[in-house]
């Protein structure tokens, strides 16, 4: 309850900070995003087999003008004890205190801190990705389709379970579960 | 007198409930152990590698029905009378089957027992590392696992060498319960085989 509680603090308190300065200067567009046409989703690899997974409880605040990246800001939080893959086995196991210790640490957050332009509708999000506590610097390259008042964003990350330090215990060599995990995002949004 | 003597034949046979335990636990061992031996040595090989990783869970959910149906057959057994031995059966081969029958309903409550308490310990005696996978009854919810093992070991390796050791006496003993039911309808033609497999023909020697 404690942690729950200290992880609502911090969240808040991130997402204030974040989101104080763009009060301040020249505010980037904030964008409600429509969960229903929205999801985050994980894949790799488990024991010679592919699985696909979605968290189905998480939510975003995203301030974004394409003129003004600087003011520009994502926050991602997830509730990790809402992963599906449609195997009880490996959803039993994901929130047990080697993969995600979702008792202690139901949150875990993406939290941009620069967002930079490739070109085109490519962009690129550098931010901290925090899992379990610990931040480790993730950078998320995403596409961005505006089109009046409604955008389509979508990125892939490949991240490394082992240095996000999930079942470090039991399968350290990923002789099991791969070691590259593939997230993707999907998000639709409205402007606010 | 006619009467007595019906209920007589009718006192021969086992119960109903024990006939069904005796030959659905009797079908369920013999493909458990077929999985339990198959899947040790598959998990080594990539190419068995995934079915093997299913059949363990296959395993475990089976193992732990077992327990459930072994205890439930234990107490039907305590609960009810058994047919006599027939009249002239020698004294070493009563000693031999109660002894017997003692050690099969010892291993069918142990063997699931040790092996629950392999995977409780979340530790892989194999590899020596720990290898903590939930276990989720025929994939639909999560069996508890035997608190105050978890991450022990020696503890693993006691408990994975009593499954193995106990399942291949199981092994050799079936030989011998086999041998015996088969010995006692053909060669002794006494109604031993029949009072658990009623469908057959009444062997000539009931009394």
């Amino acid at each position: 309850m404690i942690h729950l509680l200290r992880n609502f603090v911090a969240i808040f308190a991130a997402a204030l900070l974040a989101l104080t300065p763009a009060a301040l200067s020249a505010q980037a567009a904030e964008w409600n995003v429509d969960r229903g046409a929205s999801a985050i989703r994980f894949s790799g690899t488990h024991a010679g087999r592919e699985f696909n997974g979605r968290f189905g409880q998480w939510t975003a605040r995203v301030r974004f003008d394409p003129a003004n990246l600087k003011e520009s800001r994502i926050i991602v939080v997830i509730d990790t004890s809402s992963a599906t893959t449609g195997d009880r086995v490996q959803e039993t196991t994901l929130v047990n205190p080697e993969w995600f210790d979702s008792a202690n640490h139901r949150f875990a957050n993406f939290r941009s801190t620069s967002i930079s332009s490739l070109g085109g509708n490519r962009y690129s999000a550098r931010g901290l990705l925090e899992i379990k506590g610990k931040e480790t610097p993730v950078t998320l390259p995403f596409t961005l389709d505006i089109n009046g008042n409604r955008a389509r964003g979508a990125g892939t990350l490949t991240l490394d379970r082992i240095a996000l330090g999930l079942g470090t215990k039991s399968d350290p060599k990923a002789q099991w579960v791969g070691k590259n995990i593939e997230l993707s995002i999907n998000v639709t949004a409205n402007k606010g | 007198m006619r009467a007595t003597h019906v209920q007589d034949q009718a006192s021969y046979r086992y119960t109903t409930v024990a006939i069904v335990l005796h030959w659905l636990m009797a079908l369920l061992i013999i493909f458990q152990i077929y999985v339990g031996i198959w899947m040790s040595g598959a998990i080594d090989d990539p190419a068995s590698q995934a079915a093997a990783y299913d059949a363990f869970q296959f395993h475990k959910s089976l193992g732990l029905t077992l327990l459930v149906l072994a205890i439930l057959r234990l107490a039907w057994r305590l609960a009810h009378r058994v047919p006599p031995e027939p009249r002239d059966i020698p004294g070493w081969q009563r000693v031999a089957a109660r002894a017997s029958h003692i050690l099969l309903y010892a291993f069918m409550v142990l063997i699931p027992l040790s092996g629950w308490l392999y995977v409780s310990t979340g530790w892989n005696s194999d590899a020596g590392t720990a290898f903590a996978i939930p276990t989720v009854w025929f994939g639909m919810f999560e069996w508890p696992h035997i608190p105050g093992v978890d991450g022990n070991g020696p503890l693993a390796d006691v408990a994975l060498n009593t499954h193995q050791l106990l399942a291949y006496s199981l092994i050799a003993l079936l030989f011998v319960h086999v041998a015996a039911a088969l010995k006692h309808h053909f060669a002794d033609r006494d109604r031993v085989l029949w009072s658990m497999l009623p469908f057959i023909k009444r062997p000539p020697h009931m009394e």
